[in-house]
């Protein structure tokens, strides 16, 4: 008799969580580069081009992770077809391996990513934000299985016959279109001491990343940059599973270089969940710029807002803060927070930004807004969603009259749904049956197509977003990439 | 899709236990169908139909009347009608039935299984994510507008228990007729059946999303709810919006001022006044919930800070009622007369049982006590509209805001309403809680966790009014608890009530209907008019409005021997949190006051020399009592701990780091000394210094408790000198010289003034900051970088309570500039603060002499004033010959169990209705129920009013 997945993947779940081990894969088999397996996070490149999909070895079946690229060209191509296509459901099943362009090895249970520009900054340079290299993003990735932050650069290329192809960058040697390498000891940022600063080595269980996506030098002299975070490129924070800790790295952002460990936040609420960047825009303050992450858990109804203090004396020594505690007091119980995703104003928009939670107790999407006046993070609203929900994610598509109008996609895990909402209307837009575990989603702006994230039919569907061109597919599924897998033994 | 044909209704029975036999009969087919279970998945709003089962087990729609109770919650009608409750399922796009049966006490009510062929519950399919529904009054059809389809399905009500092929595909046609919106009207969001003889049979459906701009769209329901026809568009009004807020209040006081007034007094100052409320700015319109009452469409709105009022007869938008901020939900109130007292008790009662409620007419020849109403002769009935506010951040988001709206109801000649006109220009918002205390919002009632304390902690999520009027152990309808006898009225001298009228309506026997209410009076028992909100933690609060028991509930000296004998009258109050508990004696007090350092107790016994040496409380009046309650209003005031502490530490600041050294001054002087910590929040966490010189031995102080030399970053050399003069962060006791004297604070950065020193005798001293250069290295060598600190009051006992924290009133000055200087802010008064001053110590022989229980300042040459009067408490502590030391602290308990009536019946509510349907001044329908509908896992709840217990469950 045997298992079904999901509850298989919930039994590992608790194995990994009671014995602490940090394994970097199983000692079975080499993972099949170009399938999914347990899909934890997708995230798309900065070029638009390019799909990075983590896949985590959930169940230790093989002896790694893999992290793979797919071409958005081709499944955009694919996905008009279908549409076109009178049986939608003609278009199941299509092998995911049709669309891989690279893939790489990580350690198991890679558990959140994000994609970053780099920039070719040297030290001291002044920022310019604008323009970062060309062809090349970079994926962070919170790996629990070696507690480590592992980093790939994804080089895009286009040949002569004008095909786009890819490599991820993390081991010596990299090139185009490959399969199958681990990625290296130095792209595994937080194993090795000596590396920082502070002699610190990652704490286990990283879980999930935050990246402000601004940042900024108000007091350039002679070119170069003297105060943090501008001088190091960029932050990233990551909160750690456990413990309830977070970390902080420096220099996220570098082309050329590895990000490195600059503080470890610890004496934090338990059973970290979430993490993300409160300041994504640029402000008008003379004075540095202050990372601000909000931190959640499961064991308490509050966030954490955490700031990045830079030490522009000495780097190295600069610190992340506890600066306050949010209470989330609109739940009946509200300690169980799975996502934060914050909202800034679009193009247009005369509005505050607007944070949003996925808590589990009960199932619900929590509203909120920072306050213009206050500068405090108030909740206002709470609406019920399907249970189990997981990560929060937002597209911005500007609408007919040019204001950039937000969507929140909210993946509810346990009931195999994700829900639109329209924050501006304050109501559901739609609920997407999706496979089994719907867990991560990216929003791809260019094509104006979602891609979900199925962790336990290690699948990806393929959602429409584009209500003016396909208004008959609007927030429906398209096709499903990758065959779901059934139960195993 | 080739559909399966259903089978006759009376064959049904026989078709489910054909299904279920087939089921678990061995497979006959290689493949076997999966079933869905239904229950309840994300309900969200519910809405009432009856139905008559027909004596050929057919269902057809009927009146709700004919589902009416009488007052023994019996069926009023013989024929076997059921009311049927309608729940939207706003994830699976479903309608589901639920057959409540002929009486609330009916025990046969259950979930209608609508699809027979179908193992369990099975639910209607409608447009996706269902928002609202609402039932035709006459039971002719079900209306559900969808949130994400541009369609309002109409279900006939005879279709409504099924059979009914619930299998549908997305996109199929569904079997019965719907109304399909353009793509410039939007979806609908909410939906009114009106039946009124002047307006005509109507159907509203809002268009929060239409273009160009919001609007009603109406439809003519003449030809039959099943063929609605779109009669017009109403469009928002154009005219100017006028905010309707109400001035100040007069206070139940000698000066008719809030009782915190004689406290600003203290310094010479007046009362601030309160912020002004916000007036409309949103160019954007986006309708919300609407209510319909009296012709009026009243309909909020969640992006600009109006009320929409729609005069139905005439089509228009009659008036934007400026509200303050924008609305979500609202809801609006049965008329009811002006707050009763037992001054006003006779004059209102004449009111109601001469029919002379708002009939607009000056009674004041035919009533002596009518004539001495505040409206002479008048007998004013007023309608309320609560109003939720989406987002509030002075009071609280979803508090409520109470709109007054007078109404003039027109009688016939035996005293029955005719017609209702709601005096619309004439509404005002009402400050219900503003005379309790400063720390509650001038305009709204907050009614979550924190309410009693200030804003409000937890929105609203649903509001309905319900009227309960149970007759059942007297005879008449509107009678009212009284705990007087009759002419005993301890506010009447004499006859209470005028000859002629006491004759007319008579007035002995209805007070022996009214003693006799007083028999079980209780918190739990709803007579009379209220508000229900159900707070989004799952709660059902209790608003007072009208409580017919409210003259019971107080003082036996006040309001008579069968009174419940509470502390007050002032436990039932228009617009208040319901009191959970009867507010006896104990209800609230001062407990355990002591004095400690280091965890120790210490002795402050006056009477002792070692008492003597410590700080003590002075006691208030005769009472010896250390602490005094600041007021004596129940519901502002909060169970929690209060400590004062010496010199205690400002909350805020474990952990926090800045930098040391020269800083640029944000209002554009020279640039000065300080500490620059972006995330130091100095005005909005209370750091307090005066800007003089000559006080900077009060001002706050920074207190470095970081280590020296972090990072190895001095010399070995520099590293002594760095312990020698500012010694080990893991000391016992930091060295004063880690004390750095706060100037002028800004939000990101404070000036240091004065630091901690040393002159060449070791003798401590205070030496200027901004011209000691040599300190400043020493200091830019031994804590280089970022340091962490904390910040200190000096001097002064810091106060906060566990629950109210550390009250100050510095902002900064532009709330947006994250550098801005901090100021006071001048709309608070000034009992929000959190420090308290010693008086000196007691000469030798001299006696303590007890403070006056009403004093508000305590005489003493010097400023500050040192009696600490906060909205909470008052104290005052005496110096004790020796002086007082860091983190000495005087901790008490204040108790109080005015605790709000909140009832847990849901997890995540989405809908409150009351199952009395009102029509000119008579209850149509009379279950005395509430339901609330809960999207997580309750479903559908009933509870009765009459002691607010939960009586059904359908999840």
């Amino acid at each position: 008799m045997g298992f079904h997945r999901s509850s298989f993947a919930r039994a590992g779940l608790v194995a990994v969580l009671a014995s602490g081990c940090y394994s970097s894969g199983g000692r079975g088999k080499p993972p099949i580069d170009d399938e999914m397996y347990f899909p934890v996070a997708v995230s798309v490149t900065t070029s638009g081009n390019v799909l990075v999909v983590a896949n985590s070895d959930f169940d230790l079946a093989y002896n790694s992770g893999t992290v793979q690229a797919y071409d958005l060209a081709a499944i955009d191509a694919a996905a008009r077809a279908c549409e076109a296509t009178p049986v939608p459901a003609g278009c199941d099943g299509i092998e995911a391996k049709t669309y891989v362009k690279a893939s790489v090895r990580v350690g198991a249970f890679a558990s959140d990513m994000t994609i970053v520009p780099l920039y070719d900054l040297a030290s001291g340079d002044a920022p310019t934000r604008e323009k970062p290299v060309a062809g090349v993003s970079r994926a962070l990735i919170p790996v629990r299985g070696d507690a480590t932050l592992t980093y790939i650069d994804v080089r895009e290329s286009t040949d002569a016959t004008g095909k786009t192809n890819v490599t991820l960058d993390c081991y010596a040697g990299a090139g185009p279109s490959q399969l199958g390498n681990d990625c290296d000891a130095n792209h595994r940022v937080g194993q090795v001491a000596t590396a920082d600063a502070r002699q610190l080595t990652l704490e286990g269980e990283p879980f999930a990343i935050a990246v402000p996506s601004y940042w900024s030098c108000p007091a350039i002299s002679g070119g170069k940059c003297s105060q943090e975070p501008a001088r190091s490129n960029g932050v990233a924070g990551i909160v750690h599973q456990v413990s309830g800790d977070v970390s902080v790295f420096r220099n996220t952002q570098k082309n050329g270089e590895a990000p490195t460990l600059a503080y470890t936040l610890s004496g934090l609420p338990a059973s970290g969940d979430a993490i993300a960047a409160l300041d994504l825009e640029p402000t008008t303050s003379t004075e540095s710029f202050v990372p601000r992450f909000l931190v959640a858990n499961r064991s308490q109804a509050s966030l954490l807002l955490t700031s990045y203090i830079g030490d522009d004396g000495n780097p190295d020594r600069s610190a992340l803060v506890a600066s306050s505690l949010i209470p989330i007091s609109l739940q009946a119980t509200g300690y169980d927070t799975r996502g934060i995703l914050v909202d800034p104003p679009g193009a247009g928009e005369s509005r505050p930004t607007r944070v949003f939670l996925s808590s589990r107790s009960p199932a619900s999407l929590i509203v909120g807004h920072i306050d213009p006046v206050s500068g405090s993070l108030l909740f206002y609203e709470n609406v019920p969603l399907p249970i189990g929900p997981s990560r929060i994610t937002r597209s911005t598509f500007t609408d007919a009259s040019g204001i950039a109008r937000s969507r929140i996609y909210v993946a509810s895990y346990d009931s195999a749904y994700v829900v639109a909402y329209d924050p501006d209307a304050r109501r559901l837009g739609a609920v997407i049956k999706a496979g089994r575990g719907p867990y991560s989603i990216a929003i791809d702006a260019t094509r104006k197509l979602g891609y979900m994230a199925n962790f336990i039919d290690g699948t990806i569907q393929v959602i429409e977003l584009d209500a003016d061109k396909h208004p008959d597919w609007y927030e429906q599924v398209i096709f499903t990439m990758g065959k779901p897998q059934g139960p195993r033994s | 899709m080739k559909r399966r044909p259903l089978p006759a209704p009376a064959s049904r029975a026989a078709l489910a236990f054909a299904v279920l036999g087939a089921l678990v009969a061995p497979a006959c087919s290689q493949t076997s169908t999966v079933v869905a279970v239904r229950s309840m998945e994300r309900p969200k709003d519910v809405d009432f139909v009856c139905l008559l089962h027909t004596a050929d087990d057919h269902w057809r729609g009927a009146p709700l009347s004919k589902c009416q109770s009488d007052d023994a919650s019996n069926p009023i009608e013989s024929q076997d009608y059921h009311l049927h409750a309608v729940v939207t399922q706003e994830s699976r796009g479903e309608l589901a039935v639920v057959d409540l049966g002929r009486g609330p006490a009916d025990s046969s009510a259950a979930l209608v299984k609508t699809d027979p062929r179908t193992l369990g519950y099975s639910f209607l399919p409608v447009g996706r994510i269902p928002t609202d529904v609402a039932a035709d009054p006459n039971g002719e059809a079900v209306f559900v507008a969808s949130g994400a389809d541009r369609r309002i399905d109409i279900l006939p009500a005879e279709m409504v228990r099924g059979p009914a092929d619930t299998f549908y595909e997305s996109g199929e046609a569904l079997p019965w007729p719907k109304i399909d919106l353009s793509v410039a009207d939007g979806v609908a969001a909410s939906l009114a059946v009106v039946r009124d003889p002047v307006i005509g049979d109507r159907l509203y459906a809002s268009l929060p999303d239409a273009i160009p701009a919001p609007k009603l769209a109406v439809f003519d329901l003449s030809k039959g709810a099943l063929a609605p026809t779109r009669l017009a568009d109403v469009t928002l009004g154009t005219k100017a919006t006028a905010h309707v807020g109400a001035p100040t209040p007069a206070c139940d006081t000698t000066s008719g001022q809030p009782w915190w007034a004689t406290y600003e007094a203290c310094f010479g100052g007046t009362l601030p006044k309160p912020k002004a409320p916000t007036q409309p700015t949103s160019t954007r319109n986006h309708l919300a919930g609407i209510a319909v009452v009296g012709g009026k469409l009243f309909a909020a709105d969640d992006a600009a800070p109006v009320v929409h009022v729609f005069d139905l007869a005439t089509g228009v938008e009659e008036q934007q009622i400026g509200v303050g901020s924008a609305t979500a939900r609202l809801a609006v109130s049965e008329p009811v007369p002006d707050e009763i007292t037992v001054d006003n008790y006779a004059a209102i009662t004449t009111c109601e049982t001469m029919g002379w409620l708002g009939d607009g007419l000056d009674h004041s020849a035919d009533s002596a006590v009518v004539a001495k109403l505040p409206t002479p002769g008048r007998c004013v009935a007023h309608r309320y509209v609560y109003a939720v506010d989406l987002v509030n951040a002075d009071a609280g988001n979803g508090s409520l805001i109470v709109l007054d709206v007078p109404v003039v109801l027109a009688r016939d000649a035996t005293g029955a309403i005719t017609k209702e006109t709601l005096d619309v220009p004439g509404t005002e918002m009402k400050s219900p809680l503003y005379c309790d205390s400063p720390a509650f919002p001038m305009r709204r009632v907050p009614l979550g966790i924190y309410g009693l304390g200030g804003v409000n902690g937890i929105p609203i999520r649903a509001i309905a009014f319900s009227k309960h009027d149970p007759p059942s152990n007297a005879s008449k309808h509107g009678v009212r608890c009284v705990g007087w006898g009759y002419n005993q009225n301890p506010k009447h001298a004499g006859a209470e009530f005028d000859a002629t009228v006491a004759t007319k309506i008579g007035a002995a026997d209805r007070r022996n209907d009214e003693i006799a209410w007083a028999g079980s009076v209780s918190p739990q028992r709803l007579r009379g008019v209220f508000g229900l909100a159900a707070l989004s933690n799952g709660s059902l609060a209790v608003v007072d409005v009208d409580d017919y028991d409210s003259l019971c509930r107080g003082p036996v000296e006040t309001l008579g021997a069968k009174a419940t004998g509470e502390v007050t009258t002032k436990v039932v109050q228009r617009h208040h949190p319901r009191l959970a508990r009867v507010y006896n004696t104990d209800a609230r007090g001062i407990l355990n006051v002591t004095l400690s350092a280091g965890g120790v107790v210490l002795s402050n016994d006056t009477t002792s020399a070692s008492g003597l040496a410590h700080p003590h409380l002075i006691p208030f009046g005769t009472t010896d009592d250390r602490v005094a309650l600041a007021q004596d209003v129940p519901f502002a005031l909060t169970a929690e701990t209060w400590a004062a502490t010496f010199e205690g530490a400002i909350p805020g600041y474990v952990g926090a780091a800045g930098t040391f050294g020269p800083t640029q001054d944000p209002t554009g002087g020279a640039a000065f000394y300080g500490l620059l910590d972006p995330a130091g929040h100095y005005c909005r966490r209370g750091v307090e210094a005066p800007a003089t010189s000559a006080q900077e031995a009060t001002n706050d102080f920074v207190q470095i408790t970081d280590a020296i030399c972090q990072g190895n970053s001095c010399s070995a050399a520099d590293h002594a000198t760095c312990q020698t003069y500012f010694g080990l962060d893991t000391d016992s006791t930091l060295l004063p010289t880690r004390e750095l004297a706060i100037g002028r604070t800004f939000e990101d950065r404070v000036e240091i003034v004065k630091h901690g020193d040393f002159d060449k005798d070791g003798k401590f001293l205070w030496s200027d900051a901004a011209s000691d250069t040599a300190w400043q290295k020493k200091l830019k060598t031994c804590f280089p970088g970022l340091t962490r600190y904390t910040v200190r009051a000096r001097a002064s006992w810091l106060v906060q309570g566990s629950a109210s924290g550390y009250l100050h009133r510095r902002i900064p000055s532009v709330a947006t500039d994250p550098s801005a200087l901090c100021v006071d802010d001048a709309t608070k008064p000034r009992v929000f603060h959190g420090r308290a001053y010693e008086l000196p110590a007691l000469k030798k022989d001299v006696k303590e002499t007890p403070i006056a229980t009403d004093e508000s300042c305590v005489a003493y040459a010097g400023a500050p004033v040192p009696l600490f009067v906060n909205p909470a408490i008052k104290l005052a502590i005496r110096a004790g010959t020796a002086p007082s030391t860091r983190d000495m602290m005087f901790s008490l308990q204040l108790r109080n169990i005015a605790v709000p009536l909140a009832l847990s019946i849901s997890t995540l509510p989405r809908s409150v209705k009351s199952l009395a349907r009102w029509e000119l001044g008579v209850d149509k329908l009379n279950w005395q129920q509430v339901a609330v509908v809960d999207s997580i896992d309750r479903g559908l709840s009933l509870f009765s009013m009459g002691d607010v217990a939960t009586s059904r469950n359908f999840p």
